[in-house]
């Protein structure tokens, strides 16, 4: 019974994945920041108070260089499931206040 | 007569040129006094201006090697900037200490270091990897990946992961484990390595989130891997490892994930369900399951948080290895943390429950 269960399960799982990649592909050109977007900062600000300290303490911009930002960002999208746009406003937030 | 005038004359003559003389002498004095007065005044002030000059051009010189130093520092920002690949350390180092006075063998029980590695590749793809380098029992020196992936952006919404990651199951795992993150020194009962929470796995996953409104969103982590070994001790089956294996015994893969639902922000109610087979070489598969639930929730300077997860194991009739743990562990805990200025403080109350079916009643979570 397990067994057969599991069976479906792994034919649904490659469809579940083309549909994961493909369904969010379709979203890949929504919001895209606009140069300059005065309100970036303001979300920044508000998206790196409301995810970082569910896992640990806030650093200060300060402890990192711009540079460092950009990976240790990318690094955090991925273990804190960011979307782009939140991970570009945190970045935008930490890089200006540096 | 004439003589005595012309005595008065001389007289006068030369009381006028004595009172010239004389005045003229006092005049010269007060003049030469004046003069020096102000040769010192002057002095001093020139004294005082090449010191002016002497600062102004040491003033000078910073002024010039401070906009050399700003030249070549955003030179090197503009260059970190621009670069298409940009790499990062980090890390962290752990030193325990466990008091078993009562048993008499307390000792300083843990040593690791763990170095972080990140590579990015313009904002396409992050190469991530930590090593734990520790100090065993026995004094040798134990090095381990605790994960190596090639993370893929495909977009806002999705990531690739790729290689050997932190298992997505649950929530302590993946982001609370690591011993720099505040909580107790020691990680809950049941949520170390080997136990009730599954560790890590090498495969293939997709991951990301999907905001549904202001403040609110959906996140998401699916992965298929090979899936977890049985450790088998004294003839029966011990424990799940399921440190991230490069091979698969069992032949069937896991496939699972978590999906995490954000009602607003700082609250976040999480489910993940894993299933697929596990094994012992020479024998059949075994069924393999995983069911949790967590919730966290920061308020004001509390962070609270509870997790439950439980990883199952099926019988195998054939089997000549008994089953030592029917549910192989089911735990749950509970953390507070305080944070005020940066600093804080935990509290991690856990409750672990076994439930031998037969064999042996002590177990690695005892």
């Amino acid at each position: 019974m397990l067994k057969s269960t599991f069976s479906k399960t792994s034919l649904f799982s490659p469809a579940l994945f083309l549909i994961l990649v493909l369904g969010g592909g379709a979203h890949a050109e929504t919001p895209v920041t606009t140069p300059g977007d005065p309100a970036q900062f303001a979300r920044g600000a508000k998206a790196w108070a409301n995810n970082c300290a569910s896992c640990h303490n806030l650093r200060p911009a300060s402890d990192l260089r711009d540079d460092q930002w950009r990976v240790v960002v990318a690094h955090m999208r991925i273990r804190a499931d960011l979307t782009g746009q939140e991970a570009r406003d945190v970045l935008k937030f930490l890089q200006e206040s540096n | 007569m004439k003589n005595k005038i012309s005595r008065s004359r001389y007289l006068i003559g030369a009381t006028l040129l004595g009172m010239a003389v004389s005045s003229g002498n006092t005049y010269a004095e007060s003049d030469y006094q004046a003069l020096q007065s102000e040769v010192q005044a002057l002095r001093q002030e020139l004294s005082d201006l090449r010191a002016l000059v002497k600062q102004e051009s040491a003033a000078q010189e910073d002024v010039k090697s401070l906009r050399q130093e700003v030249k070549s520092t955003s030179r090197a920002q503009s260059e970190a900037v621009n670069t298409d690949t940009t790499a990062h350390i980090a890390g962290y180092a752990a030193v325990g200490f466990t008091d078993r006075s009562e048993s008499g063998s307390s000792a300083f029980s843990k040593v690791s270091f763990n170095p972080i590695f990140h590579v990015l590749y313009r904002d396409i793809a992050l190469v991530e990897a930590e090593l734990e380098i520790a100090t065993a029992p026995d004094g040798s020196t134990e090095t381990k990946l605790e994960y190596g992936a090639i993370d893929l952006f495909l977009n806002d919404y999705t990531t690739l992961v790729a290689g050997k990651f932190l298992s997505p199951l649950g929530f302590f795992r993946q982001n609370l484990h690591p011993a720099w993150i505040n909580k107790f020194p020691s990680i809950a009962p049941g949520f170390g390595e080997g136990q009730a929470a599954p560790s890590g796995d090498v495969g293939l996953g997709v991951r990301g989130a999907y905001p549904i409104s202001e403040g609110k969103k959906v996140k998401y982590a699916f992965y298929v891997g090979n899936g977890p070994e049985l450790e088998v001790e004294a003839g029966e089956i011990h424990a799940i490892e399921s440190d991230g294996y490069t091979r698969d015994i069992d032949r069937r893969k896991v496939m699972g994930g978590r999906i995490g639902f954000v009602p607003m922000p700082k609250l976040e109610l999480g489910i993940s369900a894993a299933g697929g087979g596990v094994g012992i070489t020479g024998e059949s598969d075994r069924s393999y399951r995983v069911l949790g639930t967590d919730v966290g929730y920061q308020w004001k300077q509390l962070d609270l948080r509870a997790e439950y997860i439980r990883q199952r194991v099926g019988d195998l009739s054939t089997s000549m290895i008994p089953v030592a743990y029917g549910k192989p562990g089911t735990a749950r805990h509970l953390t507070s943390c305080c944070r005020r200025n940066g600093k804080g403080c935990c509290a991690t109350v856990s409750m672990f429950h076994r439930s031998p079916t037969r064999g042996r009643s002590n177990g690695p979570w005892a």
